[in-house]
């Protein structure tokens, strides 16, 4: 029986082909995915053994919170800085060699001379600005031209910024700082490891008394670095400068300190590795409704043969393996040709990455032990397991049936089939109405999953049911040929959909959820936004501006209120939670916070106010004392005297978080959190906007020009913003739109094969070629939009499901149906559909008459 | 021999007809310099040994196959000078067909099967005409029925009615009831006879039941790819010897 299996793959290269190659789809999108955050790992590992593998001591402060308690999500890394003066301490321990202060900001920018910062901004690579030392084992950068910067005024930046800049030694610029703008000479230029940047991130170096008076408003200092003298292992040199520092610093040696910092790079990685693996999870399952299908298909071709079999004497356990056998090997091939295709997506992947200016040519791509083992298991139980209902089927063929004239396949609404449909998408309706009822999101996944595969179930009686209608859509005699081509057989029709409704049915949710969420973002600025304009510094949520821009705004004429918003953490309750430091007096003029209680006016020292979430959770009430542990350690306790209700267009985020004054939020967080993440003001009645944005535009010029943005601009940002995952999303999920459209190519080419009869005789009694194609097109088309139409009802109604689950979150919720990107997505399903029909088609029209009347 | 044959009373001809199938050692002479001309409003049945050419010719007089070489005329058009699409348009406008099994497309009803032909030529169907032909076939109260839901013979009558239907020049039937009883096979050959006979129809017929020939105005005998023998007002018993002399 093996032997038949074997020989049945080779005698039907093509259909081998063909459904191996959607399983090639899926287990490479698998395969990609972990090849290409393989890579990265080893990139950033790279990148971090560059940095700091030279390093044998690491002294830094504190860390303000154990990883225990707080909320999910919230930095638990919080340092308080060091005083500089610790370095001459660390320099004098015995055994060290050298020691040096790393001093290190975000968001330091060399400024074009129209204030726009050369290397990006936004949620790219970061813009780092450092203190040069002369220590090359404390130092991964050297200079490839010009000098080190010895002195005020003088920087050295990395090599891709200087080039992109088109700028040369000796170049006067402006650097954007956390302090404000520096005037620069440009005096060296500075490689990574023979790379131009690393890995991306840009690079300023100042003079190391610069960099204190620049990159720290504070004067202190984030790192101490040292190496050892010959002969002192690392463990005795932390032991010795811990003695010499005291208890109230954090020594660490280098090795735990890579580690740590590789590890939560890791951690970072396998976020990204399974969103994308979802994605490719996606892929996957369509791969398997394809292979079902096919085997599905085979095997009732075959109930002759496989009668014939069982007559002569075949046991029924016989033909199940040899059915299994043949998808195993199909799944075995199609697993390693995923690989191969993986290195190429990752590939793909790693030059789009180069693309956005992240290069990583320094390592290859890396293939591990567990990315062939996941992707030769994924392909094979895949293949195998879905080659197990066919194979049953096949088993169970009488030796009667070798005697019928024909295979029948008994398709369509069973009973039974009717009965589990309805079950299955009564519950998954029943969850999901309850989900929107009670706003539970585990409700609605557990729903949609039901939902998804009662509709699969229900498929044939779905299909039947489009055919009727649908068909008539497509004209003609071939119309008609094409409609009872897809009515003949509704349950080939329906599995061959399958996959195709798959994707439609998680891009329409996609889409669905997306636009929602969008029209409710906006729709929650419009209510609460208050300000004539908000300032956005680019950076992702803390950092940014200097406190000096809002100042200077303020002093601007005809300026109202204005605040800053700044994100930091502070201990409350026991654990790390995001607090905001705001301008108390203008906030509430600025945003609309629903305070539902107490006065945002009050905030001011010793204050604090609170959000509805936790002033329940915690029983907070105006005058409550909450204890706050700020980043020296210290405890403050502070007075509630305000409760809002909606602070979402502050914390931009989950609900759950702490108001205070910025002369509170200063005190209590590291310098390099007294950044303005964004700004809001308020124009003064009768004050000419337009006059108004220019003043500020030219205010925010020597700060790397932030984008000056009122109302409907911030509205058309966030739903660029969506849109573009959106559209990321969509790219990710085609895979399954391919994967679909090879499921129909491959049907309709066993169904073509299967009708060569039929075809012959249509073309002996006067059908063109043409028109013997034309039906198997339309079939194809109608096929296509069968899926799409049942992927849209699905994805629309989970979407909406999805929304009004949100509303406990987003007040604002509600259901938006972009229909004319729906009209897109049926149009480009019709492209589809009628390119998945060509090559079958022309296999039809290519048939010879005679053959096709005479086969037996 | 290569001047036009006279439009007068032949419908069909095959002039010094050869058929290879395949090429070089493996080549099978089917057709072996076959002359034939079918006259109109006559029922015309082929007979011989299995393998002698029976099919090959009649699928070469029907447009469905091409000739290694000679010529075949369907009324005065050489077939050999059509493209495919204009050998579709003929064969739809002119010829009628009728095979042994599989000759109804089975997700059309009865009727629509039997006006297929003009469905496809986008021609109106002949109303009168059409129900004259269903009439005698007896087929009118199952025009609704599927395909899978007739009887053999049935499916054979809708086929001969689907044949009849576009008033073909020429009929041609490859052992039209090879797979039907007896008492189905009558009637199958009682209405060919009488489309003949009451419409002027013309057909041609292999077989291999000599009772089927008997029904014919001439039978042609084929042996080897070529006419050996041929017969006039033919009668199962004259058919049934003659045939016997090919196991010699
Ligand atoms: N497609 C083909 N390829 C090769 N040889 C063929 C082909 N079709 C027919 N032949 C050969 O040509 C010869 C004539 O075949 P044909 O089908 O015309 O015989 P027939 O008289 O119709 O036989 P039967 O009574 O069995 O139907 C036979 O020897 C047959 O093997
Ligand atoms: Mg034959």
């Amino acid at each position: 029986m093996l032997k038949l299996a074997l020989r049945n793959l080779r005698s039907h290269k093509l259909r081998l082909v063909i459904t191996a190659g959607a399983i090639v789809l899926g287990v490479g999108f698998v395969a990609g995915t972990f090849v290409l955050t393989d890579t990265l790992g080893k990139v950033f590992d790279d990148l971090i053994d560059r940095s700091s593998a030279t390093t044998d001591v690491v002294v830094r402060g504190k860390a303000v919170f154990d990883s225990a308690g707080g909320d999910p999500g919230e930095s638990k890394a919080l340092r308080a800085d060091l005083d500089p003066a610790l370095l001459d301490r660390v320099r004098g321990v015995d055994g060290v060699k050298a020691a040096d202060l790393a001093i290190v900001s975000a968001t330091t920018q060399v400024l074009r001379p129209d204030g726009k910062p050369i290397a990006a901004t936004g949620n790219g690579p970061p813009t780092l600005g450092f203190n040069w030392s002369d220590v090359a084992q404390l130092n991964p950068w050297t200079v490839a031209a010009g000098r080190p910067p010895r002195r005020a005024g003088e920087i050295a930046i990395d090599r891709a910024t200087f080039r992109k800049g088109k700028l040369r030694l000796g170049s006067r610029v402006l650097v954007r700082t956390p302090t404000g703008p520096v005037p620069a000479r440009v005096v060296g230029v500075l490689t990574f490891g023979g790379q131009d940047n690393a890995v991306g991130a840009s690079a300023v170096a100042f003079d190391r008394a610069t960099a204190i008076r620049r990159l720290s408003p504070d004067g202190k200092v984030q790192e101490i670095d040292a190496i050892a003298a010959g002969g002192v292992s690392q463990t005795e040199l932390v032991a010795r400068v811990k003695r010499a520092v005291g208890r109230s610093v954090d020594v660490v040696s280098g090795q735990a300190n890579v580690q740590e910092t590789k590890s939560s790079f890791r951690s970072q990685l396998r976020i990204f590795n399974t969103v994308l693996g979802g994605f490719a999870g996606v892929s996957l399952l369509a791969g398997t409704f394809i292979i079902y299908n096919t085997f599905g298909i085979i095997v009732a071709q075959r109930t002759r043969e496989l009668a014939l079999l069982r007559a002569l004497g075949a046991a029924g356990r016989q033909v199940f393996t040899s059915v299994v056998v043949e998808a195993a090997v199909t799944g075995l091939l199609a697993s390693l040709g995923g690989l191969v295709f993986g290195l190429g997506v990752a590939w793909l992947l790693k030059l789009a990455f180069g693309a956005l200016g992240v290069d990583l040519p320094s390592v290859g791509l890396v293939v591990t032990g567990r990315t062939v083992a996941v992707a030769l298991v994924a392909g094979l139980a895949t293949t195998t397991l879905s080659a197990v209902v066919p194979a049953r089927r096949a088993s169970r063929v009488a030796p009667m049936a070798a005697m019928r004239e024909s295979a029948i396949e008994h398709g369509g609404a069973s009973r039974r089939r009717t009965w589990v449909a309805g079950a299955l998408l009564g519950l998954g309706a029943a969850l999901m109405i309850s989900a929107a009822v009670s706003r539970s999101l585990a409700r609605v996944a557990f729903g949609g999953v039901l939902l998804f595969f009662g509709a699969i179930v229900l498929g044939p009686v779905l299909a039947t049911l489009s055919g009727r209608t649908l068909g008539r859509l497509a004209p003609g005699i071939t119309g008609r040929l094409a409609r009872e081509n897809v009515i003949r057989n509704p349950r080939r029709s329906a599995s061959t959909a399958a996959s195709l409704i798959l994707a439609l049915t998680v891009i329409t949710l996609f889409t669905i959820f997306s636009t929602s969420f969008g029209a409710s973002i906006n729709a929650a600025t419009a209510r609460g936004f208050r300000a004539t304009f908000q300032v956005t510094s680019g950076a992702f949520q803390t950092g940014g501006l200097p406190p000096a821009f809002a100042e200077q705004v303020r002093s601007l004429d005809g300026v109202a209120a204005v605040s800053g918003i700044r994100r930091g953490t502070v201990g409350v309750a026991g654990g790390a939670r995001a607090w905001f430091g705001v301008s108390g007096r203008d906030i509430g003029r600025l945003v609309d916070l629903q305070v539902e209680a107490g006065r945002l006016e009050a905030l001011g020292p010793g204050t604090i106010a609170v959000d509805r979430t936790y002033a329940d959770r915690y029983r907070w009430k105006l005058g409550s004392e909450v204890r706050t542990r700020w980043v020296d350690g210290s405890i403050h306790p502070l007075r509630v005297v305000a409760i809002y209700g909606n602070g979402d267009l502050v914390a931009q985020g989950p609900d759950g978080h702490l108001l205070v004054d910025q002369s509170v939020f200063d005190r209590a967080q590291p310098a390099a959190l007294r950044l303005d993440n964004r700004v809001l003001i308020e124009a003064a009645p009768g004050v000419p906007r337009e006059r108004l944005r220019q003043a500020i535009e030219r205010t925010g010029r020597p700060f790397g020009a932030p984008k000056v943005q009122d109302l409907a601009q911030i509205q058309a940002d966030q739903s660029r913003q969506i849109n573009q995952q959106l559209a990321f999303f969509v790219v990710l999920l085609g895979l399954s739109v391919i994967i679909g459209a090879i499921g129909i190519v491959n049907t309709l080419v066993l169904s073509v094969l299967e009708r060569t009869r039929e075809i012959g005789l249509l073309r002996a009694v006067g059908a063109e070629r043409g028109k013997v194609a034309t039906t198997v097109l339309f079939e194809s088309v109608l096929v296509a939009i069968f899926g799409t139409i049942v992927g849209f009802v699905l994805g629309t109604s989970i979407g909406s499901a999805l929304m009004l689950s949100l509303r406990g979150s987003i007040e604002t919720a509600r259901i938006s149906i972009p229909i004319p990107v729906l009209v897109v997505y049926a149009v480009v399903a019709v492209v589809i559909g009628t390119a998945a029909g060509l090559y079958p088609a022309w296999r039809a029209a290519r048939l010879d008459v005679l053959r096709a009347i005479t086969v037996e | 021999m290569t001047t036009a044959p006279p439009a007068t009373s032949v419908v069909a001809r095959a002039v010094e007809a050869v058929k290879y199938y395949g090429t070089g050692d493996t080549a099978v002479l089917a057709l072996a310099q076959v002359d034939v001309a079918i006259e109109g409003g006559r029922f015309t049945a082929i007979m011989g040994p299995s393998g002698s050419g029976k099919s090959t010719l009649m699928h070469c007089l029907a447009g469905l196959d091409t000739l290694t070489y000679g010529r075949v005329f369907l009324g005065d058009v050489d077939l050999s000078t059509l493209d495919d699409k204009a050998l579709t348009r003929l064969r739809r406008d002119r010829v009628g067909f009728v095979f042994q099994s599989y000759n109804l497309v089975p997700t059309l009803s009865a009727l629509e099967n039997i006006t297929l032909p003009s469905t496809l030529a986008g021609r109106e169907v002949d109303r009168p005409w059409l129900e004259r032909v269903v009439g005698t076939v007896g087929l009118a109260d199952r025009l609704d029925h599927r395909p899978s839901e007739l009887s053999g013979g049935q499916q054979q009558r809708v086929a001969v009615a689907r044949a009849l239907a576009q008033r073909p020049q020429i009929v041609f039937a490859d052992e039209p009831t090879g797979n039907l009883d007896s008492r189905a096979s009558g009637e199958i050959l009682g209405f060919m006879r009488s489309a003949v006979d009451e419409f002027g129809q013309t057909i041609v017929m292999v077989t291999h039941d000599p009772i089927a020939a008997s029904y014919a105005d001439r039978v042609l005998f084929l042996a080897d790819g070529r006419i050996v023998d041929e017969m006039a007002s033919p009668t199962a018993q004259a058919v049934l010897d003659r045939m016997k002399r090919f196991g010699d």
